[in-house]
């Protein structure tokens, strides 16, 4: 059987994640995880020592573009998208704790 | 159910010959919208005025030669996770609730080159999570046939929209069955090209080794059509490949000799509906009527095909939408402390339940320690599944089977229950595998169950003979529509 998910194995996952979990989500993560990973845990029965991992669906070459300078989508277009802007640069919080800081 | 008068194809007809408007068919499809969509919500968005403007310039370039392709004029509909410029591309989630695309998706881009006219976008599970379009941050969709029924999913919107007559051809995209299955529920035609075939420029990635974009219709013509003009190289999608002729409406023809079908004996056993066995043998009598030769025989799937599918899409999952941390564009939560939980925060507001389910399990499959015991694990069933249907293909030409285990179920079947959401899952054992090995493949409406639910089966081609899969569906719409007027 699967190991249980441990409460450091959750944290892991949810820091790879990228996301915050109130203790209700956590309990409920961890209680899915392990449903799902016991549910997944049955390919272990399928004999899979004669096939290789198969990545590429096709055997074609990879062939490249001519590498040809251009902005085809627009980089202020882009750049429109961003919720708080300040010029060319994104403004987002300190990474250590405090507020937003200015870049001006 | 109150259909359009024409299909998609034949709409254009009536437009090329002057019978008929492109502003008249737009008119006509949202008069529709307004009446039916506060029962069906198939929509997210609805572009009126864009699309009736951009109906009278159509009209105009119809009138002047200058746009004639088999699609001209015809209104049609986008899943909301293929981006256009301009309009609202949400993905059905909160993440995106206010993102407005500076770029169109190629497939769209195409078709509106080819003369065609957006006029909404549909609804769908987020992030194409989901197999009911319950897990949408704006509401479930309801199936035309039976509002208490899911129209299935993840392009369920799409598949009313056109099953409703709110739009003459729709676009969907499909990693799992997301364009097949609603179209079985809502007994329509479903698509799903090649792997590779259509470009996957601006469609927002689930999982990128099994999306295509396709067309959902009603008429097999329509699929091609749609498909014809959708398909072919782009340099903005460097997975995408060319091969034969690309002429897909001259492969159409009504009959099926010389056609060999292959029936996999164990896809009519186990849990499969009664109704739904007894459709597809009347297909196969069909097909046997009009010249094909059908089989039963065993394709010998490995029986962890779902798991399969589930790790792979997971993990893609997981990186794909690692991009969505609040950052550069996209839903930002409110007075973060540190950037950290700028990302966390975001993340965690902007997604629902069953999306942070999929990125967790993606992260776990993927990670040290983990990633040998089940996602290389998952790679190699992939190549023995690929394997099976490579034998398969060199003894028929087409497979034919279920595409679900039952009708379209009621509304409600999932919950954020993890028991709820690992059942429906495992009904996905009929399309994913098509996924898994990059085939083409077609849902073909085959009648009604007893409870008056639409049922389809599904026709399965070897990578890029999406040809053969759409002669074996023009044939058996062909038989069908002989039974209509014998009836009649």
């Amino acid at each position: 059987m699967t190991e249980k998910i441990t409460e450091e194995m959750l944290e892991q996952i949810r820091i790879l994640s990228q996301l915050k979990l109130t203790e209700e989500e956590r309990i409920s993560a961890k209680a899915d995880m392990e449903v799902l990973l016991i549910w997944l845990e049955q390919m272990k029965k399928l004999d899979t020592s004669d096939t290789e991992p198969l990545v590429h669906l096709y055997n074609y070459p990879n062939v490249l573009r001519e590498d040809i300078a251009g902005n085809p989508d627009g980089s202020e277009e882009l750049l429109n998208h961003i919720p708080d802007r300040k010029g060319e640069y994104i403004q987002v919080p300190n990474t250590i704790n405090g507020k937003v800081r200015e870049i001006e | 159910m109150k259909q359009n008068r024409w299909t998609a194809t034949e709409l254009a007809e009536e437009i090329k010959a002057g019978r008929y408007s492109c502003t008249e068919a737009v008119r006509e499809v949202l008069h529709e919208i307004e009446k039916k969509e506060d029962l069906l919500h198939a929509f997210l968005l609805v572009d009126r005025n864009k699309a009736l403007k951009r109906a009278e310039y159509v009209d105009r370039e119809i009138a002047a030669g200058r746009l004639n392709s088999t699609l001209a004029g015809v209104p049609i509909a986008v899943k909301d996770n293929i981006c256009t410029a301009g309009i609202k591309t949400t993905c059905a989630s909160r993440m995106l609730e206010n993102f407005v695309p500076s770029y169109t998706a190629t497939a769209v881009e195409r078709l509106e080159a080819a003369g065609a006219v957006v006029i909404g976008k549909t609804n769908m599970d987020e992030f194409a999570m989901g197999s009911t379009t319950e897990t949408s941050a704006f509401g479930a969709s309801k199936n035309p046939y039976c509002l208490s029924c899911t129209p299935g999913g993840s392009s369920g919107g799409s598949a009313v929209a056109v099953a409703a007559g709110e739009a003459y051809l729709a676009l969907g995209s499909d990693t799992g069955g997301s364009i097949r299955q609603p179209a079985a529920f809502c007994g329509i035609y479903g698509l799903k090209p090649t792997y590779g075939s259509v470009s996957r420029y601006g469609l927002i990635a689930y999982a990128s080794s099994l999306d295509q974009i396709g067309p959902m219709g009603r008429s097999v013509k329509d699929c091609a059509a749609a498909l014809e003009i959708m398909a072919g190289k782009d340099t903005r999608d460097a997975g995408t490949l060319m091969r034969g002729d690309g002429k897909l409406l001259e492969a159409l023809e009504r009959k099926a000799e010389g056609l060999r079908i292959g029936i996999p004996k164990e896809y009519l056993e186990g849990e499969l509906d009664e109704e739904i066995r007894q459709a597809l043998y009347a297909q196969v009598e069909c097909l046997n009527r009009m010249g094909a030769r059908t089989e039963e025989f065993e394709l010998k799937l490995p029986e962890y095909v779902v798991l399969c599918y589930y790790t792979i899409a997971s993990a893609e999952a997981s990186s794909n939408l690692a991009r969505f941390d609040g950052v550069k564009y996209g839903f930002r939560s409110e007075n973060p402390q540190n950037l950290h939980e700028l990302y966390q925060r975001s993340r965690a507001e902007g997604f629902g339940t069953e999306v942070k389910r999929r990125i967790m399990l993606g992260n776990y499959v993927l990670s040290a320690g983990y990633y040998r015991a089940y996602y290389e694990k998952a790679l190699r069933v992939k190549a023995k599944i690929k394997m099976c249907f490579d034998r398969a293909f060199a003894s028929y030409d087409v497979l034919m089977t279920p595409v679900t285990l039952s009708g379209a179920p009621a509304l409600g079947t999932y919950s954020k229950e993890i028991q709820s959401a690992l059942r429906l899952y495992q009904e996905d054992l009929y399309t994913v595998p098509v996924n898994l090995a990059g085939l083409p493949a077609i849902s073909v409406p085959s009648g009604l169950n007893k409870n008056g639910m639409p049922v389809g089966v599904q026709l399965i081609g070897n990578c890029f003979e999406e040809k053969k899969i759409l002669r074996c569906a023009y044939a058996l719409e062909y038989e069908k529509s002989l039974g209509k007027k014998g009836k009649e």
